[in-house]
């Protein structure tokens, strides 16, 4: 049996903070729809009202401001694939975004909502991450910023509280000199939800040294992190295919320190060096 | 009803779109899909529920020139909309380009699948009139199809 | 008529029913609205084996909008359905026998209304021991499913001396190979209405695969004659297999006929997962002895198959599976046992192949393991033993026509060559490629028993003619296909002829549409009663025009002399002198292909009238840091014995490689775990590469001017191909399908090096 629950749509930030205020516990905010309308069809949705914000003009903006790539909650993936902001500051994010599900999806799924939902498999989330993303969250009366590594707790965890509203992320943006990979593994070519991917960044000095490395895996740890023992062991070196082989056990060796030996590991502790090696080659290929 | 800040609210909702080119108003029930409410409340049958979660495409619609899963959209949600369906596509007893296209290369088989599949077509070609095979591959891959083999819709010959 | 050159068969006829799909406007079950229509949802099992102790329906009945709630005992008639074992129950009696057997019916003034009921029917439990292996279900002491036990069929195929062969054979190759339970996914969930016409007929829309079927099973559920039950086929948006079974139109007859109103019942997906049959899972345990040469001499085949709760096709599947054991191969001296048992898992039955797309994975797995050991090509190895004329067959059956593996395989060879010249980027840091063959043989029709099909053609008094068949086209084209065969024969643009089909008032029984049979079958029932007519029009144009009739000629809808052109009779003409003359102007057309039941000790017999055959080559790409493989190229070749309709039959084959390369690589049915299409993937169009679709005919002399059939075929070979280009790229070979991500990169880890 379906959901059933009273629709709100607020016109204005205002309109909904303050609605929030009064109903906040009770309230399921409506972004892209993909994942809550699945939640109303499978009668999972227990919320008394769905407030949708997806029109709302502050969720909305995709611009460089003050010197941070600012992306709406409630862009809708096909909004940051198209973007030229994005698409020079962050194409990581871009890149991400084109894996996930279908056209469709990505004409109505929203950022904000893949973070928001916490699967441990969004592909929006490793992203985020390398890019430092912070994301605020706003009250009829507060306002916070807050790491995404620290928004998304669990799997389909998140700190955001009963009453706050995702607006935006603000990513650091990278210049053009900067390199990029995004690996994904997935049972089909299309439609499918990663099995486990990795997102990386990273600059290298006029020497061929690294001189950043950000590296963030999908569907391997418990919650998004980086993987600062990786990074630090390429950070100042000249990569070569040991150094990445060693790095990449660095990340299975994490994987496995915090999720625990398990019947998936025999498949994902290959396949997450895999997708690092292929990520790390792809950075530093000539 | 008025909710306990006063925002309108009610079991069910007033919305006012666009279907086809033509203005449209229904009430709706706030937790109806997109897809039902054009299926069931317009009669509108040609988009399709294949899986009901977004994963086959049968629902397809085109919302202000994107193509998405009625499924996965509330009925409440298409309020200030313009929608496109199969049944705006072609004129009267006239075939669209792309339903031309798609009869001359064999496209069809049981056809459930067929009005989603022709309206991620034609959203791809409304912004990208000259795809190549990539091209069409991404726009389509969200439409799943048993009977075609999908070789019939993704070679770039068609139009 | 013979010194025509064919103008309606051999090209691509636009499909019956096209412009309706194209425009959205044709109407599957699911779109039929009818003023009253009530909803029927029905309760299903959540337990794997339990008696039902306790069935409290008395809240649900009270909840606002529900109409009935309906048990067995409410079935008027005989509570029991299958097509050949009558052991499924419309709804559970004392014990449910697997997750989904539907126990009680809710109807409801709407969706809401029954869905909200349903939530209130109290049911208890007592949880029996349930099992899931079949190997297990045959042992002493295993929980009993039905009364009979748990063994539904056994059937050995036997000939010459298979032990002393393999005491002679140069090499003997053993393997054991599974496949997982597979979900048919078409795209439209199964739905349908039922309503009482005027003079009391239960009316049954249904998307189904065979209309007559239905009628019988519908008619014995509510005790009433079969003339009192009328099923007509909806649009129908895909079946391949699995609405053959009956899924909806048992429920929506009996709401309709207990409360006289009509009602609709549309499974979700989710429903129709749990609720509908699956692609039997095999254990298969192939032996083979060959010669040094390649010659095949020997194969011992031990299979073992998983019906479920419940037999469906589980017989027929399990026969086919055992006749079809070697593939196009000619194998003098071998036995061959096909054991199919019941389990708590759901039920298995019909899905496109009928148990040879496991066997062909098998088969040509053996094949490729056998010319690697003998330092042959897979090519090589392949025509040396294919089939020919003068072969004879595992059941002792010698061919005689039509037999075209060799020539599927040389139309593969340049593509075979070609592929083999892209070795140097084989290997790279994460990826190898490799090629692989995969063919087949298949029987069209139903194994060993008579399965005639029936058609009429009628002259109308205006002169217009409509084609009957009884045959369900589920987007194959059938309706195309026989359209075509009938305006050949009368001389007709196809688009001339009306078409009735699929509605067991109108026309008479033309089989299952399955076992790849209408194109053949039911084609040669449509040219029966085209001739007949053809005939008809040619004797009374004689009469018309005074001349002799082996002048005469039928063209574009008129007689014409062929001595004066300009002389013609109209098919209208001919009909109004025949209204008034009394003679006859439907004629009926009948065939049934000759076959010879299989003996029961050896299955020596006749099996089926004709065979396709097929091979298709692919190359693949594996990611050997991942496990993904990525199919590069197909190529396909087919003989269809004659094209009918050669768009519709590469329609066919890309369907078929693309649902080939699910069953290779992504689909498996985990029973009690796989929910709907979230997890369940079936290829994209991503998914899927550009497909060499090569027709190959090869006329069988009893087929409509020559063709047999493609629909099942067109799957079968893409599978085993794919396992052997996995195993050409890593040196190291998956015996379980799907070669999935875990199993892939599992075998990537011992691959060759580069």
């Amino acid at each position: 049996m379906k959901s059933q629950f009273t629709y709100i749509r607020s016109e204005s930030l205002e309109q909904a903070l303050d609605f929030l205020a009064r109903n906040g516990p009770e309230t399921s905010l409506l972004a892209g729809g993909t994942d809550l309308m699945i939640a109303i069809r499978n009668g999972e949705m227990f919320s008394r009202y769905v407030l949708d914000i997806s029109r709302l003009p502050e969720a909305r903006v995709i611009q460089l401001s003050e010197g941070r790539l600012q992306i709406g909650a409630a862009a809708t993936f096909t909004e940051i694939i198209r973007s030229s902001v994005v698409q020079a500051s962050a194409p990581v994010l871009v890149s991400a975004c084109k894996c996930i599900g279908s056209t469709q999806i990505r004409n109505a799924g929203t950022l904000g909502g893949n973070v928001a939902n916490a699967s441990p498999a969004a592909d929006g989330i490793p992203p985020l991450v390398v890019h430092r993303a912070r994301a605020l969250l706003r009250t009829a009366s507060t306002e916070r910023l807050v790491p995404v590594e620290e928004l998304v707790t669990g799997p389909y965890r998140t700190s955001i509280q009963p009453g706050e509203v995702l607006i935006h992320f603000l990513l650091e943006p990278v210049s053009a000199t900067y390199r990029h990979s995004f690996q994904r593994v997935a049972r089909r070519r299309a439609l499918a939800i990663a099995r486990m991917s990795v997102a990386a960044i990273a600059s290298l000095g006029t020497d061929g040294i690294v001189t950043d490395l950000r590296l963030s895996p999908g569907s391997v740890t418990p919650a998004p992190c980086r993987m600062t023992a990786a990074e630090n062991h390429l950070l100042g070196k000249r990569p070569d295919s040991e150094l990445i082989r060693e790095a990449a056990e660095m990340v299975s060796l994490e994987m496995i320190r915090q999720s625990g030996i398990r019947h998936s590991t025999e498949y994902k502790k290959p396949a997450v060096e895999g997708l690092v090696v292929k990520a790390l080659t792809e950075l530093f290929q000539e | 009803m008025k909710t306990p800040n006063g925002l309108e609210c009610n079991d069910r909702v007033k919305i006012a779109f666009r279907v086809n080119g033509k203005p449209m108003e229904l009430e709706v029930r706030p937790w109806q899909s997109a897809l039902d409410a054009l299926r069931d409340e317009l009669g509108l049958t040609g988009a399709k529920e294949g899986c009901g979660i977004g994963e086959c495409g049968a629902c397809t619609i085109i919302v202000d020139g994107n193509a998405v899963n009625s499924c996965l959209m509330l009925a409440p949600q298409l309020d200030g909309r313009s929608v496109e369906t199969i049944e705006g596509l072609g004129s009267g007893d006239s075939l669209h380009a792309l339903q031309e296209a798609f009869l001359a290369h064999g496209a069809v088989q049981c056809g459930f699948c067929t009005p989603g599949v022709l309206l991620s077509a034609k959203a791809l070609l409304d912004r990208n009139p000259r795809p190549d095979r990539d091209e069409i591959v991404e726009a389509l891959s969200g439409n799943l199809c048993r009977c075609t083999g999908y070789q019939q819709r993704t070679s770039p010959r068609k139009r | 008529m013979k010194e025509h050159a064919q103008t309606a068969v051999g090209v691509n006829a636009t499909r019956v029913g096209a412009r309706s799909r194209l425009l959205g406007r044709v109407q599957f079950a699911a779109d039929m609205r009818m003023d009253g229509a009530v909803t029927v949802k029905a309760l299903r099992s959540d337990r794997h084996h339990a008696l039902i102790v306790d069935l409290d329906t008395s809240a649900a009945e009270k909840e606002p909008g529900c109409l009935a709630v309906f048990t067995f005992k409410d079935i008027p008639g005989r509570n029991r359905l299958g097509i050949i074992n009558k052991d499924q129950r419309l709804l559970a009696e004392e014990k449910v026998r697997c997750v989904g057997d539907p126990i009680a019916l809710v109807v409801g003034e709407t969706p809401d209304a029954a869905e909200a009921a349903l939530g209130k029917i109290r049911i208890r439990y007592q949880d029996l021991p349930a099992v899931f292996d079949p190997e297990e279900a045959l042992r002493p002491g295993a929980p009993q499913i039905h009364e009979e036990g748990n063994l539904l069929i056994r059937k050995v195929v036997k000939r010459g001396n298979p032990e002393g062969a393999f005491q002679q054979a140069d090499l003997i190759v053993e393997r054991v190979y599974t496949t997982p339970h597979v979900e048919h996914a078409y795209i439209e969930p199964d739905a349908g209405l039922a309503y009482i016409d005027g003079d009391g007929t239960v009316v049954v829309y249904a998307s189904t695969q065979n209309p007559h079927y239905d009628q019988k099973d519908v008619a014995s559920l509510l005790d009433l004659d079969e003339d009192h039950v009328r099923v007509i086929q909806t649009a129908t948006g895909g079946g391949f297999g699995s609405k053959l079974d009956m899924n909806v139109q048992g429920f929506v007859a009996l709401a309709a006929y207990l409360l006289g109103r009509p009602a609709r019942m549309v499974y979700s997906r989710e429903e129709a997962f749990v609720a509908t049959a699956k692609r039997h899972p095999l254990k298969i345990t192939y032996k083979s002895g060959a010669m040094s040469d390649g010659r095949l001499i020997a194969a011992d085949v031990r299979i073992v198959g998983d019906t479920g709760a419940y037999a469906s096709y589980g017989m027929a599947v399990a026969t086919r599976a055992a006749v079809h054991a070697t593939g196009p191969y000619e194998v003098p001296n071998i036995f061959i046992e096909s054991t199919f048992a019941y389990t708590n898992n759901p039920m298995a039955g019909a899905m496109r192949g009928f148990g040879v797309p496991q066997l062909a994975f098998a088969h040509e797995s053996q094949m490729d393991i056998l010319a690697g050991e003998l330092g042959l090509s897979p090519l090589e190895i392949r025509m040396r033993n294919a089939l020919r004329i003068g072969s004879t067959t595992p059941t002792g059956q010698q061919l005689t026509a039509s037999v075209g593996i060799g020539k599927c395989l040389r139309a593969i060879a340049p593509y075979y060559e070609e592929s083999l010249r892209h070795d140097q980027d084989a290997c790279s840091a994460f990826s190898r490629r490799g090629r692989g063959l995969g063919a087949m043989m298949y029987g069209i029709g139903n194994t060993g028993m008579q399965n005639p099909s029936t058609a009429q053609i009628e002259l109308s008094r205006e002169g217009r003619i409509t084609l009957f068949t009884g045959a369900a086209d589920i987007g194959q084209g059938s309706c195309t296909v026989l359209r075509q065969l009938a305006a050949e024969v009368l001389r007709l643009p196809p688009e001339r002829i009306e078409m009735v089909a699929a509605d067991t008032q109108r026309t008479t029984s033309a089989g299952a549409t399955s076992a790849s049979r209408q194109t053949y079958i039911s084609g040669n029932a449509v040219l029966d009663a085209a001739a007949q007519l053809a005939d008809v029009l040619l004797s009374e144009a004689a009469l018309i025009m005074k001349v002799d009739r082996n002048d005469l000629v039928l063209e574009d809808g008129v007689v014409v002399s062929r001595a004066d052109p300009e002389k013609s009779v109209s098919f209208e003409r001919i009909a109004k002198r025949a209204h008034r003359t009394g003679i006859p102007l439907k004629w009926d057309g009948y065939f049934d292909p000759e076959t010879v039941p299989l003996d029961p000790e050896t299955g020596a017999g006749k099996p089926y009238a004709t065979y396709a055959f097929a091979c298709h080559m692919v190359e693949v790409e594996v990611d050997t840091s991942s496990g993904e493989v990525r199919v590069l190229h197909v190529a396909a070749a087919h003989d269809v014995g004659k094209a009918i309709n050669p768009d519709s039959i590469r329609g066919q084959i890309n369907s078929g490689v693309a649902m080939g390369i699910g069953f290779a690589l992504m689909e498996e049915y985990h029973p009690g775990a796989t929910e709907s299409m979230k997890d369940y993937h079936i290829p994209t169009c991503a998914d899927v590469p550009e497909v060499a679709a090569i027709i190959v005919e090869d006329p069988e002399p009893s087929g409509p001017f020559g063709a047999k059939g493609v629909g099942e075929p067109a799957l079968i070979p893409t599978a085993p191909a794919i396992a052997n280009a996995i195993a050409d790229a890593l040196g190291v070979r998956t015996f379980d399908l799907p070669a999935n991500l875990e199993r892939v990169l599992r075998a990537s880890t011992t691959a060759k090096p580069c």
